[in-house]
This record gives structure tokens, C-alpha cells and sequence, in this order.
């Protein structure tokens, strides 16, 4: 055996167990936050946790159509008595009292340290004679309220004040206890996970629960909508799924369809394959290996390596004429093709060290998938083939390769002015031509985001662009910190800069606070005789509210309600969502609603001068974000551009064809992003990837088109080689430009635009020098 | 039952008294009610706080002394739906209904006769015993409701509107 067939023998076995190893070990994800920057504050790392885990990833908003509103409220109750009993949500709310059974009864014990109402005054004599005279009115009527059993114990219905000041002031309309859309048209439930919205597989889980509640309360599959965070990152990781499998079988189709039109030649269809599938592989090990999971997205990269990888083959295969070895043949373009899959693998470098997860998985995958396809040329091909193969009739015919002439020198300066003036264009267009907006890096389609502001709106989810940041040294700190901020925010609703807002305290107040309340609940004796004033002319019988004094009394010793006791409650649920641990301390999330003025509230946090008091603006704070690290990204492409731009020249040693050999990627980089800016498209970082791969790609044009064959057979093989790599190459990002995925448009489009530009400029710009070291070699 | 079927439309008189466990003494209402066939009843009280109750359907529009309007399912309210199933279902003679909610059972004679309901759902029967009607001929002149809570309501009508 010799040396080639055991490379080749060795080289097919470590596909095999890596290939085996990727397939049963690699676990992937595809949440957004690989797509997110990493904090440097802990102001930031408080807002991405928010956006990653926080509560507003737990939502799931269910609707329900398609039947009478009175079978839709049945439905919607059925729906959430089911979810309820679940446990897989913390809270199901669908317009129905929040809550019930066991933590309703601790509220009940708690009503009068819990209670807004209760103040100085509150059991006065005057006050209880109010409360009482409301109490015989409703006894009138013929609608009894829900907390008449318990009149005696409550008789200023402190209960129904408290669950009245939690229900949101925004609430949908409602028909028959149950939430509707405003044209009454579609039944609204509100259920939030127990588990964050990056947890797929859970929430996977906790949609199938709901899709299962309401085919069992009867609604027809296509009647329920759901959305939220969680659902459309499955919906998300499933596209994503589908569309890397779908392109990646139409891309391999393809690419199988040009190989073997060009070479006629089933054996090297075969063996081409080899070096895609080696690509992927070693991408998907790379990363798994790297970061210890991979990205669903750097995976759908995995298709656009396969646009590149297959190129290394060509170039070989196109020199099967029969004339020379197969050894021989690869001797002649191996030192050009290692140069251009460094340079390629050196601009990439740089893009892995940077705070972005996302997209130093996606470097990652580029470094490993082309040295491995490069290798996988060099070492292993050849032990699978005759010595002498020759590919079948080639298609384009080596005479029609031959005659080709290369077009003027001058079209150079056309070029060169095409270049200048895409450089005019985007500078003076005004507008940065970079999009900042988070959302457009993460992979969910723009559409699914869109599909429920409106609904958001209507079931009082606030909205949580604005939120104040109170950090404390305690949950306690931080309660009372909320309540005095609550108190000084409420001159900013009157005055309309807000419309309303949210914070933890009026859902569990500050133990101060409760303890406040504790001491002004009145003496049993002091009570009783204020009681008998109120009762005075009343019907009331003499002794009907001692349990009332009795509840008094016992709430004058309770300690107060704290986070820990409401557990698994929905309450609990509900503070917890505002009140978190960060660092040492806590933090109190205040969220403002309608924020109409942003100055005056700049102007208001401005004055008040309060150091652990923050105001994260979501969207301004997380563009802010963005742009920095777009330009700490941009930063690392231009390091490894001038990395890739050094390597040519150690490779090359010749100044003129190095710039021979980079001309025709920068001016392809320069008219593509004037090209996509005139489409509309503002740029992202994937778009800052894609052209890192049209530069790689171009300077292997450049080095192959500048290559200084000897003989005219030779420059047709080589130019032969060209055309079908570029053919190949535009092909797949063609196909991965039709993609639903954001992501996978932008660099499918982004690089067939720039291939072909590259492939041009290249056949004009890069000629073959002469020069005394390299001729003949690289 | 089938003679009640018949009306067409009943105007009367009522006086309301509730027997209610922390109260020393019945509370009093008075005021009008009006059916008409086959499914609305309305139910006005006198006085200052004069509030009425529209009933058509499955809807409940409450009116308020101030004027104020609030819409309500009879579903949401096991009282009320005691209350209009036993008033309306039975001038309605509408047995079919009537059954849904309670078990029914009728004695005396024409002249004098006497509807005992017993809820059948829980939900119904977590807030009320029993309810009682008494007629005369095609007239109800006594709706008494027996509560769980032991509290009680007896409804006694007469012909006429004020």
C-alpha cells in the first residue's frame, strides 16, 4: 500500500468517527443571546439577562377563534384550568381572579399589612360607618360580591381592594370573566413559564401543553394562535432546522449537478464530495469543541462553506487532462491554493476573539471547514483515484477555455471608477449604513415579531423598553426604595410624560411598610367601641363583626410577609419577576408605560441625583451596545484584512501581485455594499462576515488568475478551474439568498453579489506577473 | 305549567325581604317587575338608590341611581342565574330550561300551587338550597330563596305596574 492510499484510508476513517462523534454528541442551540454582545457593566448584563431569561421571555400569549364568544369563554376557561394544573406555568391568567384556593386564604390573613387602603383613619369610627353602609348595599342587591361570605371577618372588604389594585389598570375587555380582543372576537389567556424562554426544549414542551388544553377544551387547531418570546424561539430553531437542511440538499444538489457537468466523470463527483463533507464536519467539531455547543445558525453557515470548499477540488480536477499525474497535477496548484486558504483562515482569526459568541462560532466554523477541504485536497484525494485519472469530456471544452481572451487592461480604470463611486455613494448617503437594531442579528424572522405588538398591548404587558433599575443591598432595601420612588413617580403620570407603571412593592410591600401598617391597627377595645358608633341606626346585629375584631387582633402580631413566604404562588411569581438578585445585591425593576416625553424623564432622574437608580432605555441602551461592538468587529476585520494582506506578501514576495491578487476583492467588497445599500438593505454583522468570505474568495481568483503559467493548455486549465468554482460558488449563496432566515439572506446575497463582482475584477485586474522567486510556483 | 306558557307579558308589584344571618332585621326593597315573553325580565327597585336589572338572554344590563351601565353574562353569577331561571323559567313555562338547573317538583292544584327547585350543579348548589314559588293560576305571587349560607329571600308580588 502505498503512502497516498493509507492517507487517504486514514484521512476517510477520521471523517467517519468525527462525522460519527458530531452527529450523536454536538448539542445545538439557537437561542438569541449567542446573537447578543456580552456585557462589560453590570447595568448591561442586567439588561441581556432580561432579554435572554428575564420575564418577558417566560410569556406565552394564547388566543383562541373560530366560535361564539360565549363557547370561546367556556373554552378559554377550560384552557387555563388545565394549564393551571399543569405545573408548567407560574401563572395562567385569562381574566379570571388571580388567585385562589390556599394562597388566597394567606393573602386573606395578611389583608391588613398587604392592604393599599389601610392608613391612619381607615378604622375610625366615620370610615367603618362608610364601609358598613356599602357592605347593606351590596347585601341589597340582588349581584351578590364575591367576598360576602366572609363579611364578618372583612367587613372593609380589604381583600377585594388588594386583588383590585393588582389587577392591571390596562386590562382587556372582558365577557363573561374572561379576556377579549377589543372586537370580542378572539378569547386572550396570558400564561407565563416556569422556565425561561432560551430553555427550548421546555418550552417546546410547554406549548405542546397548551396546544393539547386546547384541543381538549375543543378549539380547532388553526383557531389557536400562540406567540411570545419562547414560542418564536422554537418556531425560530425549527426554521432554522428546516431551512439548513432544505438549502443544504438543494446547495450539495447543485453543486453535485455543476461538478459533474463539468468533468463527465461519476468517480470525481464521488470523491469531491469528500472535502465538502470533511468542511462540515471539522466546522461543526471546531466549534462544538470551542464553545461547547453550536449555534443553529453557525451550522446554516455550514452551507456557505460548502459554496467554498468545493472550489479546492476543482481547481484540482480541472487538471485532468491525462497529460500529466494526478501528483503532478496537484504539485502545480497546491503552493497557490495553501496561500490562499491561509490568507482566507488569517482574516477570520481575528473575527474569533470577539465578545460576540455568535460570531466567533461562525470564524470558528470557517477556519476549521476550509483547512479542512484545503487539506482534505491535498492529502487524501489523491490515494482515491488512478494515478493517471482524467476527467471525461469538460465542459466548458478546453478549446473554448483556450480562446478565451482576458479584456483590456484599461477596463481596469472602469473598475477602479465603479469602486470610487460606490465609495461616494455610501459616505454620502448620510445615513450609516450599519443596522443597529438587535433585532435584525437575531435570527428570528422579522414577521413573527411583528404578529402580536398589538396583542402585548392589549393584555397590559408592560412595555418594557423603559425600566428603572433600583439596586439595593437587600430585597427589603429595594421594596422600600420601589415605594418611595412610586410615590415621587406619580407627578410624572399626572403630568403625562408616562401613563402609568409597574413595580414589585404593589404587589408585596416593603416590610416597613407592612410593620407601619401593623401599628395603626387599632386596640381590640378602641375598635369595638368605634365599631358600635358605625353600627349605631345600622341593621347589623350588635356582636356580627367580633370575628372582624378578632382578625384585627391577630394582624397585630404577624411578622411580615416576605419574597421567601410566596413561594409558588402567583403573587410570588409576580414579584420575582421585578425583584432579583444581581451581583451582591438586589435589583427592583420599575417598568414605565407610554413613555410619551423621553426628555422629561431624562430631565426628572437628572434632578433627583440618586446614584443606585438607573433608567435602561431597552432599545437605545441595546443599540448603544450594538454599535460598539460593530465597531470593535469592524476593528477586528480590518486587522484581519492587513493580517491577510502581510500573509500574501511573505507568500508572494512580490508587492505588484499582491496587489495584483487584493484589488479585486476590496473594489468587489466596495460596489457590493454600494449594491445592497441601493437595495435598501442596511448592513449587519453578518453582512460584515459574508464580506470577509467574498475577500477570502477573491484573492483565491486573484492568486490563480495571476498565476504565471507557462504554457496556454496550462492557463486554460487553470481559467477552466475559475469558471466552474464561480459558477459553483454563486450558485449555492443564490439558493441560501431565497432563504426565510434574515440571517441566511443576508449572506447568501451579500456573497453571490460579491463572488460575482470578484470573479470580474479579477478577470481584468489580476494578470500575471512575473517575478524571479515565486514564478511558476504559487 | 302550560297555562304560564301562555303569558304573554306580566307586570307586578314586589316587596323584598332578606333574612340575613348578621342582620337584627330583614332588609326591605320594593319596587316593579315585568316579564315578557318568551325571555325578558326587568327588575327596578324603588328608592334612592334606584338601580334596575335587564335581563334578555343570557344578558344582564345593570343601571345604576347615577346612570352608569355595566354588562354582565348571568353565567358569571350563580345568584342570578337562581334568580332569573326561577322567575322567568317558570312564568315562561318553559320546563325544558327549568330542568337544566333544578330538580322540580310541583304540587297543589291549579288555584293554588306550589314549585319546589333544587339546584342540580354545584356551582348552583355551593350558593343556594332551595327556592320555592307559589302561584295562583297563571300568577306568581311568592319567590322564596333559601341560600346555603341559611341566609333567605322571600319575593311577594302582585299584579299591576306603579
Amino acid at each position: 500500500m502505498n503512502s497516498q492510499r493509507l492517507a487517504a484510508i486514514l484521512w476517510l476513517a477520521a471523517l467517519a468517527a468525527a462525522s460519527a462523534w458530531v452527529v450523536t454528541q454536538t448539542s445545538i442551540r439557537s437561542d438569541i443571546s449567542s446573537f447578543m454582545p456580552r456585557a462589560k457593566t453590570p447595568v448591561q448584563q442586567l439588561l441581556l439577562t432580561e432579554l435572554r431569561a428575564g420575564p418577558v421571555t417566560r410569556i406565552t400569549l394564547i388566543s383562541i377563534g373560530g366560535a361564539s364568544r360565549d363557547a370561546l369563554a367556556m373554552q378559554s376557561k377550560a384552557i387555563a384550568a388545565r394549564l393551571r394544573a399543569s405545573g408548567l406555568f407560574v401563572r395562567v391568567a385569562n381574566g379570571e381572579p388571580i388567585v385562589d384556593g390556599a394562597e388566597r386564604e394567606q393573602l386573606f390573613a395578611y389583608r391588613y399589612l398587604l392592604s393599599p387602603a389601610v392608613d391612619e383613619g381607615h378604622f375610625s369610627a366615620a370610615a367603618l360607618r362608610d364601609a358598613l353602609q356599602q357592605r347593606l348595599r351590596e347585601l341589597a342587591s340582588p349581584l351578590p360580591v364575591f367576598d360576602r361570605p366572609s363579611l364578618a371577618l372583612d367587613p372593609t372588604a380589604e381583600l377585594r381592594t388588594m386583588l383590585t389594585a393588582w389587577r392591571g389598570s390596562a386590562e382587556p375587555r372582558s365577557y363573561r370573566g374572561v379576556w377579549f380582543d377589543d372586537r370580542g372576537e378572539r378569547a386572550l389567556l396570558l400564561a407565563h413559564t416556569r422556565v425561561a424562554g432560551f430553555d427550548l426544549n421546555a418550552q417546546e414542551q410547554a406549548q405542546r401543553a397548551v396546544r393539547e388544553a386546547a384541543e381538549a377544551a375543543g378549539v380547532a387547531p388553526l383557531a389557536l394562535g400562540l406567540s411570545g418570546p419562547g414560542v418564536y424561539a422554537v418556531a425560530s430553531r425549527d426554521l432554522i432546522r428546516a431551512e439548513t437542511r432544505r438549502l443544504g440538499i438543494a446547495a450539495t444538489l447543485v453543486v453535485m449537478l455543476i461538478v459533474l457537468v463539468s468533468y463527465r466523470s461519476l468517480r470525481l463527483l464521488l470523491v469531491g464530495a469528500i472535502p465538502l463533507v470533511s468542511a462540515v464536519v471539522a466546522g461543526v467539531l471546531a466549534v462544538d469543541l470551542v464553545f461547547g455547543a453550536v449555534h443553529g445558525i453557525a451550522l446554516a453557515f455550514g452551507v456557505t462553506v460548502i459554496g467554498v470548499a468545493i472550489d479546492y477540488p476543482i481547481h484540482l480536477f480541472s487538471r485532468f487532462s491525462g497529460e500529466r499525474s494526478t501528483r503532478k497535477s496537484l504539485a502545480s496548484i497546491w503552493p497557490t491554493i495553501r496561500l490562499g486558504v491561509i490568507t482566507t483562515a488569517m482574516g477570520y482569526l481575528a473575527m474569533t476573539a470577539t465578545d460576540f459568541p455568535g460570531m466567533a462560532q461562525l470564524a470558528t466554523f470557517a477556519i476549521a471547514g476550509l483547512l479542512a477541504a484545503a487539506a482534505c485536497t491535498r492529502w487524501a484525494l489523491l490515494g482515491l483515484l488512478p494515478a493517471d485519472c482524467t476527467a471525461g469530456q469538460m465542459w466548458p471544452s478546453a478549446d473554448w477555455c483556450a480562446r478565451r481572451r482576458r479584456p483590456p487592461a484599461q477596463w481596469g480604470w472602469l473598475l477602479a471608477l465603479a469602486g470610487l463611486l460606490s465609495v461616494v455613494y455610501v459616505l454620502g448617503r448620510g445615513e450609516t449604513p450599519w443596522q443597529d437594531d438587535m433585532a435584525a442579528s437575531s435570527p428570528i424572522p422579522a414577521s413573527l415579531m411583528a404578529r402580536d405588538r398589538h396583542l402585548h398591548a392589549r393584555l397590559g404587558v408592560a412595555d418594557t423598553n423603559h425600566v428603572l433599575v433600583i439596586e439595593a443591598a437587600n430585597a427589603e432595601a429595594a421594596l422600600q426604595a420601589s415605594e418611595s420612588l412610586a410615590v415621587d413617580l406619580q407627578p410624572l403620570v399626572a403630568a403625562g410624560v408616562i401613563t402609568s407603571f409597574d413595580h414589585p412593592a404593589r404587589y408585596l410591600p416593603s416590610a416597613r411598610t407592612q410593620l407601619a401598617r401593623r401599628a395603626i391597627l387599632p386596640q381590640p377595645d378602641r375598635l369595638a367601641a368605634d365599631l358600635v358608633q358605625a353600627q349605631a341606626g345600622l341593621p347589623f346585629k350588635a356582636d356580627a363583626f367580633s370575628p372582624f375584631i378578632a382578625a384585627v387582633s391577630a394582624a397585630r402580631t404577624l411578622p411580615p410577609l416576605l419574597l421567601e413566604n410566596l413561594q409558588d404562588t402567583a403573587l410570588g411569581a409576580r414579584v420575582r419577576s421585578a425583584l432579583l438578585p444581581v451581583g451582591d445585591g438586589w435589583a427592583a425593576l420599575v417598568l414605565l408605560a407610554g413613555v410619551a416625553r423621553t426628555e422629561a424623564l431624562s430631565r426628572w432622574l437628572a434632578e433627583r441625583e440618586q446614584p443606585n437608580l438607573r433608567h435602561l432605555d431597552l432599545r437605545r441602551d441595546t443599540r448603544s451596545l450594538m454599535m460598539d461592538f460593530r465597531q470593535h468587529a469592524f476593528g477586528r476585520a480590518l486587522w484581519g484584512l492587513l493580517a491577510m494582506v502581510l500573509v500574501l506578501w511573505l507568500g508572494l514576495r512580490s508587492a505588484k501581485r499582491t496587489i495584483a491578487v487584493l484589488a479585486p476583492g476590496l473594489l468587489a467588497v466596495v460596489i457590493d455594499i454600494a449594491a445592497l445599500c441601493m437595495t435598501g438593505q442596511l448592513l449587519s454583522l453578518f453582512h460584515l462576515v459574508s464580506l470577509l468570505l467574498v475577500v477570502g474568495i477573491s484573492i483565491d481568483y486573484g492568486l490563480f488568475f495571476s498565476r504565471d503559467d507557462a504554457h496556454q493548455r496550462e492557463r486554460a486549465r487553470t481559467f477552466h478551474g475559475l469558471v466552474v468554482c464561480a459558477l459553483s460558488t454563486v450558485a449555492v449563496f443564490g439558493l441560501l439568498a431565497t432563504s426565510e432566515l434574515p440571517v441566511l439572506r443576508a449572506i447568501g446575497s451579500t456573497v453571490a453579489i460579491g463572488v460575482s463582482l470578484s470573479f470580474v475584477a479579477a478577470l481584468v485586474i489580476a494578470r500575471p506577473v512575473r517575478s524571479p522567486g515565486t514564478a511558476g510556483r504559487i | 305549567m302550560r297555562k304560564l306558557a301562555e303569558v304573554r307579558t306580566a307586570d307586578g308589584r314586589f316587596i323584598e325581604r332578606k333574612y340575613i344571618s348578621i342582620l337584627s332585621e330583614p332588609l326591605v326593597m320594593k319596587g316593579s317587575v315585568r316579564y315578557q315573553s318568551p325571555d325578558y325580565v326587568r327588575k327596578e327597585y324603588d328608592g334612592p338608590e334606584r338601580q334596575s336589572y335587564e335581563i334578555r338572554g343570557d344578558h344582564l344590563v345593570v343601571e345604576l341611581a347615577d346612570g352608569r351601565k355595566r354588562e354582565i353574562s348571568v353565567d358569571d353569577h350563580p345568584a342570578l342565574r337562581a334568580f332569573v331561571e326561577s322567575y322567568r323559567g317558570t312564568l315562561a313555562g318553559d320546563l325544558e330550561t327549568l330542568q337544566r338547573y333544578f330538580e322540580l317538583e310541583l304540587d297543589g292544584r291549579m288555584e293554588n300551587w306550589l314549585l319546589r327547585l333544587t339546584p342540580r350543579g354545584d356551582e348552583l348548589a355551593d350558593y343556594l338550597s332551595e327556592i320555592v314559588v307559589l302561584g295562583r293560576n297563571d300568577f306568581v305571587y311568592s319567590v322564596e330563596t333559601l341560600e346555603a349560607s341559611g341566609d333567605r329571600s322571600i319575593m311577594t308580588l302582585e299584579p299591576g305596574s306603579e
